[in-house]
């Protein structure tokens, strides 16, 4: 069986939010995966089997060429560019492909400095409930805390259907 | 009508001079692939000469034509006769202006083709034609390109050569006949470019990409069966990462890995090459002091033996070999791997002190004496927590 395998989708992961690996290597529950650009997440959403995902809205597009122009055309600005969501919408709609089997939208989660407000409509549409706000300050078991979450509710939503 | 013989000599020696002028202001690296290209040297060197000769040739022929002129005065009156005017001195003007425009174009020319990113996009492009024939690369082409990146200087010129190689690595994946065992070459060369002495460490960027290059190595690698390639890629992600440890490149070993996650596959082989990895890379960021590397390499390990039916062989050795080198890093340390160890040592076929034992004179046989000398420190600490009084919470 194993532990449950999660994805953190984060450019920050390895630097100011570093901090908040340490609870979830700690804990000893988790085996986490980071990635910290379009492309990397990309291949692991489409390569490995997640039990959670938890992604930023602002991340780098990394080397592939479908990424890089979204990003360019954007302004080159991870802000406007919102790759994350772009990730999230290719993966569920737009790759040309059904999504990985174990991709459902329960398993996701959104950890980003955009407010709810902002991006609830895309989110709405892509039928992800569980978005925390990345703020100053945050607690260093933010994550390992989000990561709890988001298992009960998928765990949930399968034993509900 | 004199012919210019000072400024034509001078013309010549130049364009002769030209290609070795450019040749030795080449950096090193570069200058010995160039050289190597003999055909292409020689034709820089004498096509110029030769067509400035026949430029030359024309002009004296003409200057010939114009002495006639004098003799016959029947001579047409066409543009010939007006360029033949003043003595011919039109005429040379014109020569020597195309003579120049010549050395011009030449500078030109091999100022593009000896440009480095023309330099490595040529020596990729022949290293490519090797795969409709074989499958992979041309060894001799895909050898330059890599010595090309092992004396190029960190940053982007090492950039330059990797781009190159992560372009010739998918091209061969995508290959039909692809079957897991044609980048033997292009995987051990990544290392050279990367880590070749002291001076020529790559830069982080270089690193960066490197892993990434890896990465995208990793699947299509995975996916074939008993891959070569996939565990020359797992050892060159443990080295790389490893080195990356050792020259305190902050952030980038857990990028490294990253890239072993790629590896998710019921493949034993796979898993034990892993385990070795992760144990390498484990152990080193222990001794660079870097515990949150530690513990991801460790939690990685945790997650692979917790995959497994039974924890035995070699990655029951990785596993016990890294938490005693983790052990090893004091108190806190010491609870954290005794909690894990816990939990996992139902898993293990023999039972802990065995386990143990086993991996201890594991490691004894293969001369890994710093770890026997931990495992041993392990047996005796996990004893004494058994027995109670140093029972860590």
């Amino acid at each position: 069986m194993g532990k449950p395998r999660i994805l953190w989708v984060e450019d920050s992961a390895r630097f100011e939010l570093a901090n908040l690996l340490g609870p979830i290597y700690a804990s000893n529950k988790y085996e986490l995966v980071l990635a910290e650009d379009a492309t990397t997440a990309a291949r692991y959403l489409q390569t490995v089997p997640f039990d959670a995902v938890i992604m930023d809205i602002r991340i780098p597009p990394g080397r592939d060429r479908q990424w890089s122009q979204k990003y360019e055309r954007a302004g080159s600005d991870k802000a406007s560019a919102q790759l994350g969501l772009a990730l999230l919408f290719w993966l569920f709609h737009s790759n040309g492909k059904q999504p990985p089997e174990w991709a459902r939208p329960e398993k996701f989660a959104v950890f980003s400095v955009e407010e709810k407000y902002e991006i609830g409509p895309s989110l709405e549409k892509l039928g992800i409930l569980i978005c925390e706000e990345k703020r100053p300050g945050l607690r260093d078991t933010v994550l390992l805390d989000l990561i709890h979450t988001v298992l009960q509710y998928s765990n949930g939503h399968s034993q509900r259907k | 009508m004199s012919i210019p013989l000072d400024a034509i000599t001078t013309i010549f020696i130049f364009l002769i001079g030209l290609p070795a002028l450019l040749l030795q202001s080449l950096a090193p690296e570069l200058r010995k692939v160039v050289r190597r290209r003999r055909w292409q040297l020689i034709s820089f060197t004498m096509l110029p000469v030769f067509f400035a000769g026949i430029v030359v040739a024309v002009g004296i022929g003409l200057a010939h034509m114009g002495e006639k002129h004098k003799a016959f005065p029947s001579f047409p009156t066409s543009f010939l006769s007006k360029v033949l005017k003043y003595e011919g001195q039109l005429l040379w003007i014109f020569i020597l202006t195309v003579l120049v425009i010549i050395a011009g174009a030449l500078a030109i020319v091999l100022s593009e083709q000896w440009r480095r990113d023309a330099v490595i996009r040529k020596l990729r492009k022949r290293a490519a034609k090797g795969l409709a024939r074989w499958g992979r690369p041309i060894e001799e082409e895909l050898m330059s390109l890599i010595q090309l990146g092992r004396h190029s200087h960190p940053g982007r010129n090492k950039e330059l050569v990797l781009q190159a190689l992560a372009e010739l690595a998918s091209a061969v994946q995508s290959c039909k006949r692809y079957d897991g065992r044609q980048l033997e070459v292009l995987i051990k060369g990544l290392e050279d470019v990367l880590i070749l002495g002291h001076l020529h460490v790559g830069s982080i960027e270089n690193f960066r990409t490197a892993a990434d290059l890896l990465s995208e190595i990793v699947i299509p690698a995975a996916r074939a069966r008993h891959s070569e390639d996939l565990k020359l890629a797992v050892q060159a992600i443990s080295v790389l990462a490893r080195t990356a440890l050792i020259f305190e490149m902050s952030h980038l070993p857990m990028k490294f890995l990253e890239a072993l996650e790629l590896l998710y596959i019921g493949d034993h082989a796979a898993g034990t090459w892993m385990s070795q990895a992760l144990f390498e890379i484990g152990s080193q960021a222990v001794e660079e002091d870097q515990p949150l590397v530690a513990m991801a390499a460790l939690s990685k390990l945790d997650g692979l033996a917790q995959r497994q039916a039974r924890i035995e062989g070699e990655l029951a050795h990785d596993y016990l070999s890294l938490v005693a080198h983790v052990w090893k890093h004091g108190e806190t340390a010491r609870r954290y791997v005794t909690r894990m160890l816990k939990e996992t040592s139902h898993g293990f076929t023999l039972a802990l002190p065995e386990a143990l034992q086993a991996a201890q004179a594991h490691c004894e046989q293969t001369a890994k004496f710093v770890t026997s000398d931990h495992l041993l420190e392990l047996m005796q600490g996990t004893r004494e927590v058994e027995n109670g009084p140093i029972m860590p919470s």
